[in-house]
């Protein structure tokens, strides 16, 4: 029977070999790229991201092999007393003359990017201190789509041809609406079959947007906007279907939600469903419940809390007395936590005396 | 489940059968997908819509509604008659066959292509050598199973075919359902059911009831198995039952034959609601309780896979509301309780030591690690996928079970099989997705699907507003035509209040588990004529 | 004719429906089409029909240069600007055809029967300038020979040969020069490449009846290590050595022929298809008995139909005579052939690429590892050689490593096909022993140059090949001693300059050449050859400084260093060395008032400046 993919990696034998002179272990059949960052050794990269399989198109990642070679440290397989030089003079050359053209090629104004603060271009641009274009190479104009889809907005002028986001649809999502097109100098991204993304098979699972490492896919937002440094992040649990994905969480100043992201932690691996991404903007619905009610000659009135749970308290006790335990039921929740269920349960059955406790597990 | 989520690369095929796995259950589905897709696995879909999964299956068996039991037994018939099944498990693990094998023998190809609709019963036979080939294959399944009168028989069968093909115990194999909700399986798993305390315990048990009596220093816990949700709605018409405490349910929407759910909640003393939205159930009641979101609070929740997670507070919850278990807190020690919580992990510790299954867990463990239950020690790691080695009570019971058809079977009157179901973008009743801006924008309406061929010999056009009716109720509904829909075959997402599609379902329920027949009855489909046409309105 | 669904489902049933025959189908329902358009809802339902997602079939589409999904016209007209046919006048045809018809690249006419596009090699360089019209391939163009063409067209599709391909006969290509080495050319004209009988007559397939009767797989591996035969594709790689890589097992191996002739000035291998297509079919069988292999594919650009045809009737007639198939010639080795084609990308040349696109992908090239022969066509092992490499293995084996390497440089043994082209006198191909120098090929071969032009410069290689000026006249042309000299031999490409042609209007072609052909994957390739002919555009267009060249030089080297393929790493050699040989060319065309006729022409024909 065949091991999950990670129950052989956890499994592999060790490789020992030195990045920039450190002496580190590998796992065999990994690449250096994650032997570094799994080393705490942070070797810049744009293409790679641990949920997809290696690309090797950014370029960014080129380290110094054994002194001779260059390679791209996401593509190569970390090899017995390999030597590698991750950083030096003429590799931070080389990446700031690659960041440079890509930024040539694109139009990357953090001032209107909604990226801006969570960008990993623009975190290769500080550290590698690359320059502004000159504008000597006129850039080809490229699709900005920001309302075709429900979902997403692209801005192709912001886009890198990482290709994270074809392998997120491709390998992650498996909707195949992401593919480049075109070649060379002309090639972008379509969606679908040339379409706009709002016109493609897409499902806005978005998965795309959360892999893009700049603001070319960005998710549409809900509710709040935000700063990307200001927004604050917590985990929690999806209250939709019983996959039970784990989520971020992502609120501004003001404490409204911003975004969802998926957490690589739960059983979903990071990956979510368009209601895990866009659907808790009814948390902070204006409609919401915020006061006890009573219903009076057919209308709801508001209510202290004491006078609800008195009123509710003394009927029970009423009813019980008069017609008995049985006579009172109680529907639990598939939406409340284990805690709410088993006070829910101990509830009816230790303080009412019945067992007429259900929830609608059938539906 | 009985397996985990992350043995999916680790089975050789899968047969899904009534799960619309893409839609329902997503994340799940594109794994399934990626391993199908991308690593050529193998796929066996049956299910009565087109779903997206049967493009890329490599055997579907478009049925009609249910007729589960039938394509099962059909399978089971041939791999038994060709002696494909694993007989060294059966028979080391196994007991039933016999009866089995003997029910078995009337569900030939020919006969189960007949019930089921299905043109061509070779495919049968070479479906079943094919499964019998996937080893280990494993079965998922969702409410396309269970939501019949036959629910529970279809449950037993898929566990039949699991048992004779020796996939349940092994890594990559099993028998999966998948969960609807994100915490049904620890409401569950919680005693949130009439019959049994925390961890299944049965309530009829005396030693249960001396058990719970003592940890929660109660006197005189009921033997007597209680209510089930609709036997609570017929005892409030019937008046014995006189008051009712809903937490986060929405019966009105949800349950089937709404008019009868109406009459329910309207005959009763007490109606309480505690929710997050003035509800359509919510309306209906006597009191309201403001309950935090599933973001205002922490507790821990249980997935599909028995995995259990713990949430987070993120962000502040509204006005007045409280959290579900401070209401309940209150109202017991109202009602003479002296419980004292001060969080949702006091709770859980009280409850782990009355659940076997969750003994061994902690906060701290479930939020450092992956653990599914059983795990009934501090040591114990969690339980990655049941009946390894042995089932869990011993042997494994393969259980002979003829097909019976749906209570309410398609005739001249209404001639129309109706089935419902969800959509992608929008979630049950729609409290909380019809109440996210996105996801509303992406599926706003609801619609009946129908074939292309149905919708020509109804003379209906994609878009045309047409009249459903059951023998319950009838509604009036937008046409979306699509090759999804089998023929005779119509489709309705029941979250949409406005053309709820409740109001058309039957009430008819399974004896055993109780579930109610929302996945098959009757219907009938009518043109909406103008009005001159129709004579009147001059 | 509108292309229905029923039309897709045959010609997708006709095919095969995996995802590696997209190539074919979509070849076939272009050419169905009658106005080569691919329109949206043809490409739409023939995912459908395939059970590809959209985007994938837009992918393909958008990446091959010989596809159109927006409205082209009955007959599409591609006259190739590339290095050889740029030196002798491409501009000039374009001009012709504007002026005729009144199009420009691009555009149709309004009748819906020409479509003009600009293309890159089309492998006929030896009769440039060229042109294609649909699949029929015509050289030697002038000005009123385009419009009597296209007259002609316009009546009927004139007939050719066969069904398409080239008006000239592949062995109208081959220099008629004594002192020769003949080998692999030797018997082309003596053989009919139509019939197998006509090969059996001249010892044909003797060498696969040696092979399976005397010889193990292991001492194919050995005898073909022993003759010194090196990759003629380009990198120079040890054949044998190759081969001996292919794991042993049962497994399927793959044994690909690199057809995909698509370097600018190259066309030995069409010719070598063309004239004697059973010599590679017996070359490939052999390899596939060396490396344990079963099946082999010849993966042959598109443009080559009358190779494609010819290979395509060779392969059904070697099955027919027991040389293909199963058991071949009584033995336990099962091998057959089966053909690819290209759409019109230079890039799938690089092994790795055109296993991507054989597999109906995008031809972009493979990271290694893993290597080919460790997972190569649909993941497994493969190995990709050049015609003219599997094509002499028939030779060697009949004739013995030893005689092999009889001829040429120590550890550059046999013969090479030079392909000539340029101002010679005489353009075409020869066959001398590896290590011939260039004055030998331009004197003797070519005749000299052109109308007693003066020798400037010679790209050697293809156009990713180096410059060699009146100095390196003397340098034996083989593939180590080019490389010492800081050039390369590459597939064997001879484009000889004379003084009429600008060194900055050829370098500006070079540039313009690598950004087309670039696929777009790795950024210092995608975003360098832009910028690269960016920069030698300031050059023609003298608005450059002289910073400029230094700056061209900075950007190969990068280029050079973090390309993921062999392309990006292509520019530094011309740039460089045309940069060192003409260093002063390009600094006066930083003068704002030099006067370029050869740039002016270019730069109003293809960029619409003067």
């Amino acid at each position: 029977m065949s091991k999950s993919p990670d129950a052989t990696l956890v499994q592999a034998p060790g490789v020992t070999l030195t990045i920039d002179g450190r002496t580190v272990v590998g796992r065999k059949g990994r690449t250096i790229l994650e032997a570094a960052l799994e080393n705490g050794i942070k070797i810049p990269y744009l293409c790679y991201h641990p949920r997809i399989s290696r690309t090797g198109a950014c370029r960014i990642c080129l380290v110094k092999v054994n002194d001779t070679m260059f390679k791209t440290a996401c593509t190569e397989p970390v090899a017995e007393n390999m030597k590698v030089v991750s950083e030096d003079a003429e590799l931070a050359a080389i990446r700031k003359d690659i960041l440079e053209m890509l930024l040539s090629e694109g139009d990357h104004n953090c001032l209107y990017c909604d990226a801006n603060g969570a960008c990993e271009l623009q975190d290769l641009v500080k550290r590698y201190d690359a320059q502004m274009p000159t504008g000597e190479f006129p850039r080809r104009k490229r699709e900005i789509d920001e309302a075709s889809s429900k979902g997403l907005k692209r801005n192709e002028d912001r886009c890198v041809l990482c290709g994270r986001c074809v392998k997120a649809c491709g390998e992650i999502q498996i909707s195949n609406v992401w593919q480049f097109t075109g070649r060379g100098s002309k090639t972008h991204l379509t969606s679908g079959l040339f379409e706009k993304i709002g016109d493609s098979p897409c499902v806005n699972c978005g998965t795309c947007s959360q892999l893009c490492p700049t603001g070319a896919i960005m998710p549409q937002l809900p509710l709040g906007n935000g700063f990307n440094w200001e927004l604050q992040k917590e985990s929690s649990i999806c209250i939709y279907c019983g996959v039970g994905c784990k989520i971020d969480f992502h609120k501004n100043k003001e404490g409204m939600l911003v975004k969802a992201t998926g957490n690589g932690d739960g059983p979903n691996e990071g990956h979510l469903c368009v209601k895990g991404r866009f659907g808790f903007d009814f948390m902070q619905k204006p409609t919401r419940l915020i006061s006890p009610l009573i219903k009076e000659n057919g209308e709801f009135r508001e209510a202290a809390w004491e006078e609800a749970l008195d009123f509710v308290a003394g009927k029970l006790k009423k009813i019980k007395a008069d017609s008995g335990p049985d006579s009172v039921g109680a529907l639990a929740s598939a939406k409340c936590s284990n805690e709410d269920n088993y006070l829910m349960q101990k509830f009816v059955r230790a303080v009412v005396g019945t067992n007429n406790i259900d929830h609608c597990a059938r539906l | 489940m009985t397996n985990s989520i992350r043995e999916i690369p680790d089975s050789a095929g899968f047969f899904v059968i009534g799960s619309n796995t893409t839609e329902n259950h997503p994340v799940i589905g594109s794994m399934i997908k990626n391993e199908v897709i991308n690593k050529g696995k193998k796929l066996i879909v049956v299910d009565p819509r087109e779903i997206e999964l049967s493009r890329y299956a490599d055997y579907y068996f478009q049925i009609n509604p249910g007729t589960n039991i039938a394509i099962l037994n059909g399978l089971m018939h041939v791999i038994v008659k060709e002696d494909l099944y694993d007989k060294a498990y059966v028979e080391e693990r196994c007991e039933g066959f016999e009866e089995l094998a003997k029910t078995l023998e009337k569900y030939t190809p020919e006969h189960v292509a007949d019930i089921c609709g299905l043109k061509k019963p070779q495919d049968i036979i070479d479906a079943a050598r094919f499964i019998a080939g996937l080893k280990p294959m494993s079965l998922y399944y969702a409410m396309g199973i269970t939501q019949f009168v036959s629910g529970v028989n279809g449950v037993k069968s898929t566990a039949n075919l699991q048992m004779l093909l020796g996939n349940l115990g092994v890594a990559g194999g099993g028998v999966n359902p998948l969960r609807g909700q994100n915490n049904v399986q620890g409401a569950c798993d919680m005693g949130g059911l009439p019959n049994v305390y925390p961890a299944y315990q049965p309530v009829t048990s005396e030693d249960n009831k001396a058990k719970f009596e003592s940890a929660w220093d109660a006197k005189n816990l009921s033997t007597k198995p209680g209510l089930t949700l609709m036997e609570m709605f017929n005892g409030a018409i019937e008046g014995k039952i006189k008051a009712l405490y809903v937490m986060g349910e929405n019966p009105v929407l949800s349950d089937p034959n709404q008019h009868h759910v109406l009459e329910a909640l309207r005959s009763l003393e007490l109606f309480v609601v505690q929710d997050i939205f003035l509800t359509e159930t919510a309306r209906e009641a006597h009191v309201v309780f403001p309950s935090f979101g599933f973001l205002e609070k922490s507790g821990t929740v249980s997935n599909t896979e028995r995995r259990v997670q713990l949430m987070n507070k993120v962000i502040d919850p509204p006005g007045q509301s409280k959290d579900d278990w401070w209401i309940i807190m209150q109202l017991a020690n109202r009602l003479g309780a002296k419980w004292d919580y001060s969080c949702s992990e006091d709770i859980f510790n009280e409850m782990r030591k009355v659940t076997p299954s969750y003994a061994g867990m902690t906060y701290q463990r479930v939020k450092n690690e992956l653990i599914q239950w059983p795990c009934p020690t501090p040591e114990h790691p969690g339980t990655q996928f049941l009946h390894k080695g042995k089932f869990s009570r011993g042997k494994g019971l393969m259980t002979a079970i003829d097909y019976t058809p749906p209570a309410e079977g398609t005739d001249k009157e209404y001639p129309v099989a109706l089935t419902t179901g969800r959509v992608l973008e929008q979630f049950h009743t729609g409290t909380m997705s019809r109440n996210s801006r996105i996801l509303e924008e992406l599926s706003p309406e609801p619609f009946i699907e129908m074939s292309g061929h149905d919708s020509r010999s109804y003379d209906i056009v994609d878009g045309e507003l047409i009249s459903v009716s059951t023998r319950r109720g009838s509604l009036r509904i937008k046409v979306r035509v699509t090759d999804t829909a089998k023929p005779g075959v119509v489709f309705i997402p029941f979250h949409f209040k406005e053309a709820a599609a409740n109001v058309l379902t039957i009430d008819a329920l399974d004896p055993v588990a109780k579930i109610p027949e929302y996945k098959a009855c009757a219907c009938r489909i009518e043109k909406i004529l103008p009005l001159d046409e129709k004579g009147g309105g001059r | 004719m509108t292309i229905t669904r029923d039309t897709i489902r045959k010609v997708v049933l006709e095919r095969g429906k995996a995802m590696e025959h997209l190539m074919l189908i979509l070849r076939d329902l272009e050419t169905l089409s009658g106005n080569n358009q691919l329109t949206t809802k043809t490409l739409e339902e023939v995912a459908e029909e395939m059970n590809l997602p959209t985007s994938a079939v837009a992918g393909f589409v958008g990446f091959y240069t010989m596809f159109s999904y927006k409205p082209r016209a009955r007959y599409v007209i591609r006259v190739c600007k590339s290095g050889p046919c740029n030196v002798m006048g491409a501009c000039t045809i374009f001009d012709a055809i504007e002026k005729h018809l009144g199009i420009k690249p691009g555009e149709a006419t309004t009748d819906g029967v020409f479509f003009l596009e600009k293309c890159e090699c089309l492998g006929i360089c030896s009769v440039a300038p060229a042109m294609m019209i649909n699949y029929d391939l015509h050289g030697n163009l002038t000005e009123k020979k385009v419009v009597d063409l296209i007259e002609r067209y316009r009546k009927q599709k004139p007939a050719v040969a066969e069904a398409s391909g080239p008006e000239v006969e592949g062995r109208e290509c081959i220099v008629k020069a004594d002192g020769q080495t003949k080998r692999l050319t030797g018997a082309i004209g003596a053989i009919d490449p139509l019939k197998i009988d006509s090969y059996l007559g001249l010892k044909g397939y003797e060498a696969l009846k040696k092979t399976l009767k005397e010889f193990t797989p292991e001492q194919v591996v050995q005898i073909v290590k022993d003759s010194g035969l090196r990759g003629r594709g380009g990198a120079g790689f040890p054949a044998g050595l190759k081969w001996s890589f292919m794991p042993k097992g049962d497994m399927p191996k793959y044994t690909v022929c690199n057809a995909d002739e698509g370097e600018p000035g190259t066309y030995k291998d069409r010719i070598l298809m063309e004239e004697n297509p059973h010599q590679l079919i017996e070359g490939m069988t052999i390899a596939g008995y060396a490396m344990g292999s079963q099946t082999g594919y010849i993966y042959v650009r598109g443009e080559f139909r009358r190779a494609i045809d010819r290979l395509q009737l060779a392969i059904e007639q070697a099955r027919s005579k027991g040389f293909l198939g199963s058991n071949i010639l009584g033995s336990a080795f099962n091998f057959d052939i089966f053909i690819k084609e290209g759409g019109g990308a230079y890039v799938c040349g690089e092994e790795s690429s055109l296993i991507n696109s054989m597999e109906g992908k995008r031809g972009y090239p493979r990271f290694r590892p893993p290597f080919p022969a460790g997972s190569g066509f649909q993941k497994r092992p493969t190995t990709v050689n050049n015609v003219e490499t599997y094509a002499s293995a028939p030779m060697i084996i009949l004739n013995g490593a030893d005689w092999y390497k009889s001829v040429g440089t120590p550890k550059c043994t046999g013969t090479k096909l030079y392909c000539l082209s340029g101002k010679m006198n005489r353009t075409g191909l020869v066959e001398l022993p590896m290590g011939t120098t260039l004055r030998e090929l331009i004197e003797v071969y070519g005749g000299g140059m052109k109308d007693g032009g003066k020798f400037k410069f010679a790209q050697v290689g293809g156009t990713a090949g180096g410059i060699l000026g009146p100095d390196l006249l003397d340098l034996p042309l083989d593939i180590d001693q080019t490389i010492q000299a800081g050039v390369t031999l590459g597939s064997g490409v001879v484009l000889a300059c004379d003084e009429s042609v600008c060194a900055v209007d050829f370098l500006l072609n070079v540039l313009a050449f690598f950004e087309h052909e670039s696929c777009g994957q790795c950024a210092p390739c995608r975003i360098g050859t832009s910028q690269l002919h960016r920069l030698s555009r300031r050059f023609a267009e003298r608005r450059a400084d002289e910073g400029d060249i230094d700056r061209m030089i900075g950007k190969t080297m990068v280029m050079k260093k973090a390309s993921l393929c062999a392309l990006g790493q292509s520019p530094v050699m011309p740039v460089t060395t045309i940069l060192k040989n003409f260093r002063r060319e390009f600094e006066r065309h930083c003068d704002s008032g030099h006067k370029c006729p050869a740039c002016d022409k270019t730069l109003r024909r293809f960029y619409g400046t003067a």
